[in-house]
């Protein structure tokens, strides 16, 4: 399996080099979007509303959002990538080769999102990184809280590929999809805390916003990096919903594109 | 173009008793209403290469796609190579070599050697492997000189070469072509026709070949098959010439 999924990122990361520009625009966008933090950030603390070194917010909003958006990327990536590479392999007429090799189509599936997971967690960790020395952030030095930033990194990127997925299995069946991950996303940024406390929000939508997976994995990484501290329990809550929404979306994926053999539409787009 | 060199590093056991490459039975599909195969039934064996013929709509690309696994049939059985498409695809598909005469089944920025070797991998080749395979093919259809070219630089004749490189990577025993010679000039189709017909003579390959081109399937096809709405209209362990076989078509299409 290793040896597909190393196929898989040469492949893209070959195709990847042949389109400059998005290179640069990664690079830019990432720059901009560090100064803007760090300016908005500024204006945020001049006015500080939070206090008590436990919460994450006390550190500035600069530490805060940078987490809460690098976070956001990935999981935007994560939920995304699946569907968007489905798509294109349907409309460039290589998911019907693909899926005529001896490779499961769960193997499939995993190695052609791949790349696109990597690529923007290292950009999301380089920008914290970037962020955090630049900007003065002090990000807490601990083993424990490291590694539970790294767990929750997996968690998060396990269970939000597992939505991914479920949304390529949709692709592959109806055709379409990939629109409803950019209104999942954006809705995830607000509710889940990326830009600001769910603490600020109304009692109900407080409710839905502390229920949600996204904002389980924002606390656990604001509190490892910033603060130095390992929410176990959420941490161990997001572990659990990768380990099993991961497996379940592959057999969605694997019904998905049997249905598409049974109907004859695997080559359609 | 030079067949390949005999030794090859992948070894098809042929299944005890296995004398056909091929074998349909009683294979049907429709989508909704519409039949697209009607209790179709043949055998193709080793060496042999089986041209398909048919008006559009005729269920020509439905059955090479069920034999391909990416299509499932709603009744009946195939093997290839002793593997049933249904229960055992993934043994079918290592024994299959599919050529679509369709240029987007590939990875346009990449080169014909990237193309080839991530192909490769997907066949469970090691990129050593894969590799010396890929160098081995690519000259064996003469595109080493290209190699590197980008898939999107490549001519139609260098992409249909490339095509039958990519079905061979395993040295599968069986062949599906889907009108591989659709988009090239004759001179280059001529070539490309050749070099598979001297292929699957000297490596005892069983061929199903898809054509619209009577010529075509005159010149390089054992047996004939012709299908009709779906269903077998006609059987033969012999290829008429082009004249004949259009004169027959027309009879089977009610157009005599």
């Amino acid at each position: 399996m290793g040896r597909v999924f190393g196929a898989f990122i040469r492949r893209d990361w070959t195709i990847a080099r042949s389109y400059r520009l998005p290179f640069y625009m990664v690079v830019g966008s990432s720059a901009f979007l560090l100064v803007l933090l760090y300016e908005v950030g500024h204006l945020f603390d001049l006015n500080p509303t939070t206090t008590g070194r436990d919460n994450p917010l006390s550190h500035g909003y600069f530490g805060f959002a940078l987490v809460g958006i690098a976070v956001l990327q990935i999981v935007y990536s994560a939920v995304q990538s699946f569907a968007l590479q489905i798509r294109e392999e349907q409309t460039t007429g290589t998911l019907e080769i693909l899926l005529a090799t001896p490779t499961s189509p769960s193997v499939v599936i995993l190695g052609s999102a791949l790349y696109d997971l990597i690529q923007p967690t290292v950009v999301s960790v380089l920008m914290v990184a970037v962020g955090a020395l630049a900007g003065n952030v002090g990000l807490a030095a601990k083993t424990s809280s490291a590694l539970a930033a790294a767990a929750a990194l997996i968690g998060l990127l396990a269970l939000f590929a597992g939505l991914g997925i479920l949304v390529a299995a949709f692709t592959v069946v109806f055709k379409q999809g990939t629109s409803v991950v950019t209104l999942l996303v954006t809705a995830l940024g607000l509710f889940g805390g990326a830009y600001f406390p769910v603490t600020q929000f109304p009692e109900p939508l407080r409710w839905i916003a502390e229920a949600l997976p996204f904002t389980w994995g924002v606390d656990v990484l604001r509190q490892a990096l910033l603060l130095g501290q390992v929410e176990v329990g959420r941490l161990v809550g997001l572990l659990i919903g990768g380990a099993a929404l991961l497996p379940v979306s592959l057999y969605a994926f694997h019904v998905a594109v049997q249905r598409a053999r049974v109907r004859g539409t695997l080559a359609q787009y | 173009m030079s067949p390949s060199p005999s030794s090859s590093p992948f070894s098809h056991s042929r299944p005890a008793g296995e004398v056909v490459g091929i074998e349909a039975d009683g294979l049907s599909k429709s989508y909704g209403p519409v039949a697209a195969l009607v209790d179709v039934s043949f055998t193709i064996g080793y060496g042999s290469i089986a041209v398909m013929v048919g008006a559009n709509g005729a269920g020509k690309s439905t059955l090479l796609r069920i034999l391909g696994t990416t299509i499932l049939p709603d009744k009946g059985t195939a093997t290839v190579h002793g593997h049933d498409v249904v229960t055992d695809p993934t043994g079918s598909r290592r024994a299959t070599g599919l050529v679509l005469g369709d240029e987007r089944s590939w990875y346009w920025r990449l080169s014909g050697r990237q193309n080839l070797e991530f192909f490769a991998a997907l066949h469970g080749m090691g990129r050593r492997v894969a590799a010396s395979r890929t160098v081995e093919l690519l000259k064996m259809v003469q595109l080493d000189d290209v190699a590197d070219r980008r898939f999107d630089r490549y001519s139609s004749g260098m992409k249909a070469r490339l095509s039958i490189a990519r079905a061979l990577l395993v040295d599968p025993p069986v062949l599906l072509l889907d009108e591989p010679t659709r988009t090239l000039d004759p001179l280059v189709a001529n070539t490309f026709r050749r070099l598979v017909v001297d292929f699957a003579r000297d490596e005892r390959k069983a061929v199903l070949w898809v054509t619209h081109d009577l010529q075509e399937a005159a010149a390089v096809g054992h047996e004939l098959l012709v299908l009709a709405s779906g269903a077998v209209a006609l059987r033969r362990a012999s290829v008429p010439g082009p004249y004949q076989l259009g004169a027959m078509l027309e009879e089977i299409e009610g157009l005599g």
